[in-house]
């Protein structure tokens, strides 16, 4: 459990962590967008200049990054090779029925590793330093705009704060669970993949319980001390834009002109 | 033969991604007295729970070692050992009615002894042995455990850790939440189990009335270290130690402290329980 890095927050005072929540936002959503605009070396080699630029600005060690990226290795791993091996073009250097190994194939698979990792690395680097409450706000206040459209904001964004709020007590609550069932002789990650699927039945069935009598009891607790959805919401914590965010964006419109720049050129 | 737990120069901390607990226990060194009924008491955050948990394998010393029986626990120790020190070693969380998830009380409290590898006839067996072990009737092994009261939740997940038939049985706080009553009765099935097999109960509590009633020895824990480690009524004879180490005293043994203050009179022996307290004043002729 205490390998999962993503989602989590880590406490520092960088220059990213001092970031607004909303250019946070803005400069990762732009980042996925942007990682589908690199179609050749320049812009790849960017991609990866930036990433690891971030990460290294957010003072947090390379190794927690890429202990992030685990849960997640198979998957690459398997849209690494599908590219690969089924991709065909440019020179053929091997084939065996419908696999073929191809020069087009080689560097397809590394524009969507590369794609994959960096902006992984990217939304990573934003949650990991920005306090999840911080990120419900930003949030908020960036789809405030779609009120006009009669959208529940408000409520989606106290959904989610509820939700983040009761994550860590989730973890914790995870980790007492199997140490309990452990002590009664559960083994977990061991024998076969149906053996490991039901060793997770004893652990899963307490934490949802758990969490549906948590849930019904703060609802009560939000009737009770006068919580209505549909009244104008106030906040307690005000978000402040600064230059330095402004220079984020800009930063950020750099990158995309640059790589639009490769693109024209290559 | 009751099995023997001993920690020699016990160091743990906790990780959680970056963030190190260090310390939690900090060289601690003791041997349990098998067959014997141990309190461990102290502040919060004093390293109670982290004591239990290295007992039996959940939390793994970073220096030193804990010997259980004929095994040992260190770094080293695989996965598979670690379950067969389980086998004899039962342990009783904090609010265990938290980890019930079978269909019936029956699956549940076989969980347990299915892990540890015995049939499904003598599981059965043993969940309805466990079940009358801690006072409830056998008519709700096919019940589902989510419809038991709160009291019989928490007895059903005792059951099915006294159904693995432990050597020795860690409980951590058994009877928070519970009034004095469910309290008591709870302690005298313990003990009643621990008179009838023999075995060797380590509990924490934060309750000193318990602590009087039901150990025989106690553990005093502070900042992760073991500051004493001995048979209670010493415990409670020097007010002073107790007050520093912020435990609180029995009543019989407060009321005895004011009686001898105000009479001026000294009765013969620390005091722990109302009976012990009247047959005391009767001996000096006071009553
Ligand atoms: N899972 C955990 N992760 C990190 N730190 C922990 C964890 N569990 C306990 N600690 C820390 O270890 C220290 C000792 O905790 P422990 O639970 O052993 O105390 P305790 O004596 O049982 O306290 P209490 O009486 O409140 O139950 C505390 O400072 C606590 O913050
Ligand atoms: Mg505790």
């Amino acid at each position: 459990m205490n390998r999962l890095i993503l989602g989590r927050y880590f406490p520092g005072d960088s220059v990213i962590h001092r970031r607004d929540p909303r250019a946070k936002i803005l400069c990762g959503a732009a980042f996925i967008f942007i990682s589908f605009l690199a179609k050749n070396m320049e812009g790849l080699i960017l991609l990866w200049m930036f990433a690891f630029g971030i990460m290294f600005f957010t003072k947090i060690s390379f190794r927690t990054y890429f202990r992030g990226l685990r849960p997640l290795f198979w998957l690459i791993l398997f849209t690494v090779c599908l590219q690969i091996l089924f991709t065909s073009g440019g020179t053929l250097y091997w084939r065996f029925g419908p696999i073929k190994l191809s020069s087009f194939g080689i560097v397809q698979a590394l524009f969507i590793f590369t794609r994959f990792v960096t902006i992984i690395f990217v939304t990573t680097a934003v949650t990991l330093t920005t306090k999840p409450m911080d990120l419900t706000d930003g949030l908020h206040a960036l789809l405030r705009p779609l009120r006009l459209f009669h959208l529940p904001v408000d409520e989606w964004s106290m959904m989610l704060s509820i939700a983040l709020r009761f994550i860590p007590n989730l973890l914790d609550e995870t980790q007492r669970v199997m140490d309990a069932q452990s002590a009664r002789g559960a083994v977990f990650g061991e024998g076969s993949l149906f053996q490991q699927m039901k060793a997770l039945v004893p652990i899963f069935l307490p934490l949802f319980a758990g969490s549906l009598a948590r849930g019904e009891e703060l609802a009560n607790v939000m009737d009770v001390r006068g919580y209505r959805s549909e009244l104008p919401r106030s906040s307690f914590r005000r978000l402040k834009w600064t230059f330095g965010d402004t220079c984020c964006l800009l930063i950020m419109c750099l990158l995309i002109v640059a790589l639009a720049a490769f693109n024209l050129n290559g | 033969m009751a099995m023997q737990i001993k920690l020699e120069h016990v160091t743990a901390n906790y990780k959680i991604g970056p963030l190190l607990k260090p310390r939690v226990l900090d060289d601690v060194s003791l041997t349990l007295n098998p067959g014997r009924i141990t309190a461990v008491v102290g502040s919060t955050g004093a390293g109670k729970s982290s004591l239990l948990k290295v007992c039996n394998g959940l939390l793994i010393p970073s220096e030193g070692h804990v010997t259980i029986g004929s095994k040992e626990i260190n770094s080293k120790t695989s996965k598979q050992s670690l379950k067969t020190i389980r086998k004899h070693i039962g342990m009783v969380f904090q609010f265990p009615e938290s980890q019930l998830f079978a269909e019936t009380v029956g699956e549940d409290i076989a969980f347990g002894p299915l892990n540890f590898g015995t049939d499904q006839r003598r599981a059965e067996q043993l969940a309805r042995k466990a079940l009358q072990q801690v006072g409830l009737d056998e008519s709700i092994l096919s019940k589902s455990p989510f419809s038991l009261s709160g009291g019989q939740k928490r007895r059903v997940a005792i059951a099915g850790v006294l159904a693995s038939e432990p050597e020795v049985i860690l409980l951590d706080e058994p009877t928070a939440g519970l009034d004095p009553a469910g309290r008591k009765e709870l302690l005298t099935l313990l003990k009643r189990w621990h008179d009838e097999e023999g075995k060797t109960i380590l509990f924490v509590t934060h309750d000193m009335e318990s602590t009087a009633r039901f150990a025989e020895d106690v553990i005093v824990m502070e900042n992760g270290s073991v500051v004493y480690h001995d048979a209670v009524r010493p415990l409670f004879e020097n007010t002073r130690q107790l007050k520093e180490w912020q435990l609180d005293l029995p009543e019989a043994r407060r009321f005895q402290l004011g009686f001898e203050a105000q009479s001026g009179i000294h009765l013969p022996h620390v005091c722990l329980t109302e009976k012990e307290l009247m047959d005391a004043l009767i001996e000096v002729g006071c009553v």
